[in-house]
């Protein structure tokens, strides 16, 4: 065992991982001291998914070695994780010479366990970084809020563009004779809002690849976007449990 | 003096549209005339005796009162009749154009008139089951005058021979059609839903279609005769969209930038599956002397897009064919793509065959990928080799808007790198 951990909370742990597994076939854990990470880029490289958990969210945490990698298949671990109930705490407790993953499943109340063991896979896990930028324009607002400006803009374009002025933050979108703008201001819906460098700052991104962060905004109270000059947008939610989800996405140009 | 037609109006058309506004598609009416059925009626030309591979044919003029087509090669009984109407068969054992032809001018359409909410009556004769019996049924049919010895052809539709109007068809033998089909007639089960529960059971496409255009699927009350035309791709998009909802419920895309490539009665198929969103492009290349463009000098293009899914530029058959195809193929991998097909129609194909040669073409091309790439320019060079016309390659390029797309779309990398 050179990997253990328990997290207090079965059916917030299933959201986590129905949100990852949305994105990605095969989930590259990396447990180190510090906490249990999901970096994985998409295989067209236009997002990017960045999963924490620190070792604070969880009950117990214990890791042997420094770094400890292991690739789970992502049906096989939705599909067990999918069977937590509010009354479970998760244990996941990795047996490398076996090459599987434990899941069990712990009744707060009856202390009954449930335990299922997924197949690890064979892969090479890349050392990622994120992308090196620097993004003048930082805006808070509901999860909620965010997943209806996308949805909105999908029915004029597969596009939108999003604009930072001084004052007020706009989400564009255009195609023949349809048009959509939503204008966010400051307590309207934006909670926190902030522009650095030079307004208006315009940057491009295709409506698909933000939809796919969507699973996590149905998890998430609020998201912040983070965006630059036609650079990628970082889409920050914070998850039930002291989580983040980051998800980067490329500009169109 | 006479209006001359534009090429790329036709090209759109394909004869069946009739956008230069004329009654019948004078290119169409010139080629029937050319070619001569070689169907041998022996010495009573009213009576007509053979198996039905099966094939009937719903027609559309005089809607709502429709012309059914019951198609019998004269004194060819048994598993012989099958090789007629057997698109798999053809393609398998790539037949030549000429042959096709032949084949199909050997049959004999007697000409029924039915009215569309009237399918019930065509299922008393039997002549329903008989169209969607798995093996050829035997037939007797009295014409009322001697057939014309000509052929029709259509975008869409195989060709069909010789045809006159039927005094009675008769059904000779047993039809026996798919335990599934049969329990389906008797079920009122919509006719999309009908229709993916044949597929899933791996009915062949063309009985499906058949029973569609019969009115032997769907909600009771509702059934009606739907020219077969129609019914092709009502067929083809009811099985494309079921297998669509599974796609865009993948969020995995293809990993690599995929080139397919495969032809046929001079038709040349080039798909690139791009990893992104599914979106369909299609275009259509038809060089010059095809059948379309007989007068033209440059190859015109034509484009069909769907730019989001289920919506469309156009309703083009031959683009719902080859989409049910690549939507096959992108559901079996479980994976999401943004597909450019580029259709090449060179002088080859010098009749119209029906859709089906694409439907097949494009399926057998997605069984293997000739390069599978992450560098754009790579996969310029290998569509560079096979379009043959740098030229037309950069208009086509210019004009995509999936590679417009690749183009404008930045990858995270490039962000690792300057950082």
């Amino acid at each position: 065992m050179t990997f253990k951990a328990i997290y207090p909370a079965a059916t917030k742990f299933k959201y986590i991982v129905e949100t990852i597994t949305k994105a990605l076939d095969e989930i590259p854990f990396m447990a180190t001291a510090e906490g249990l990470y999901v970096k994985s880029l998409s295989p067209d490289k236009t997002t990017m998914l960045v999963l924490t958990m620190p070792v604070t969210t969880f009950e117990e945490y214990n890791v042997e070695k420094d770094k400890v990698v292991f690739v789970v298949p992502s049906d096989e671990l939705k599909r067990a994780a999918k069977r937590g109930t509010r009354n479970d705490m998760v244990e996941l407790v990795l047996e490398e010479d076996q090459r599987r993953l434990k899941m069990t499943f712990i009744d707060k109340k009856t202390g009954v366990t449930r335990t299922f063991y997924i197949p690890l896979r064979e892969a090479v896990v890349e050392e990622l970084n994120e992308p090196q930028v620097e993004l003048n324009v930082v805006a808070r607002l509901n999860a909620d809020d965010f997943k209806n400006i996308v949805r909105d803009a999908k029915i004029v374009s597969d596009e939108v563009e999003f604009t930072a002025h001084e004052d007020r933050l706009e989400a564009h979108s255009l195609s023949m004779q349809k048009e959509y703008r939503c204008i966010m201001e400051i307590g309207n819906p934006l909670i926190t809002y902030e522009v650095k460098g030079n307004p208006p700052i315009r940057a491009k991104y295709a409506i698909d690849l933000l939809q796919a962060s969507l699973k996590a905004a149905s998890t998430a109270d609020t998201v912040t976007v983070e965006f630059g000059e036609a650079l990628p947008m970082k889409l920050t939610f914070d998850l039930p449990g002291g989580s983040t989800l980051v998800y980067w996405v490329s500009p169109r140009v | 003096m006479p209006k001359r037609i534009p090429a790329s109006l036709c090209v759109r058309c394909k004869g069946y549209k009739k956008l230069c506004g004329l009654t019948s598609c004078p290119i169409l009416d010139r080629f029937r005339a050319q070619v001569s059925s070689v169907t041998k009626l022996g010495p009573r030309p009213l009576e007509l005796q053979g198996s039905t591979p099966p094939s009937l044919v719903v027609g559309e003029q005089g809607y709502p009162k429709v012309p059914i087509l019951f198609n019998v090669p004269p004194q060819v009984y048994g598993e012989d009749a099958k090789t007629y109407d057997y698109p798999l068969l053809w393609w398998a054992q790539r037949y030549s154009l000429r042959k096709i032809i032949e084949l199909r001018s050997y049959l004999v359409s007697s000409i029924l008139k039915f009215h569309i909410k009237d399918p019930w009556k065509l299922y008393e004769k039997e002549l329903s089951i008989a169209a969607i019996s798995v093996k050829p049924t035997d037939s007797e049919v009295k014409l009322q005058k001697p057939p014309i010895p000509q052929l029709s052809f259509d975008g869409i539709l195989a060709p069909h021979g010789p045809s006159a109007p039927a005094s009675s068809v008769r059904i000779v033998s047993n039809p026996k059609p798919p335990r599934v089909l049969e329990k389906l007639v008797w079920d009122d089960v919509k006719a999309s839903e009908a229709v993916w529960l044949l597929y899933k059971e791996k009915v062949d496409f063309y009985t499906i279609v058949r029973a569609f255009s019969l009115g032997l699927l769907g909600v009771k009350r509702n059934r009606r005769l739907v020219p077969t035309r129609w019914a092709i791709t009502a067929v083809d998009s009811a099985i494309a969209a079921k297998l669509l909802e599974n796609v865009k419920s993948e969020d995995k895309v293809v990993d690599y930038i995929e080139v397919y490539n495969a032809s046929y009665l001079g038709n040349r198929f080039t798909i690139i599956l791009f990893p992104g969103p599914y979106r369909l492009e299609m275009v259509e290349i038809w060089h010059p002397f095809t059948v379309w463009t007989q007068n033209t000098k440059q190859p015109i293009l034509h484009w069909v897009r769907e730019d989001r899914p289920n919506r469309f530029t156009e309703i083009d058959g031959g683009f719902m064919a080859a989409r049910l195809s690549v939507i096959e193929h992108l559901a079996k991998r479980r994976r999401q793509a943004t597909v450019l097909i580029i259709r090449e129609i060179t002088p080859d194909y010098y009749a119209p065959v029906g859709n089906w040669h694409i439907r097949l073409t494009t399926a057998h091309a997605l069984s293997q990928p000739i390069l599978k790439s992450n560098d754009v320019k790579e996969v310029v060079k290998v569509l560079s080799a096979k379009i043959r016309d740098d030229r037309l390659l950069n208009t086509i390029i210019k004009t995509s808007k999936v590679f417009n797309n690749l183009y404008a779309q930045r990858k995270l990398d490039h962000y690792f790198r300057t950082g």
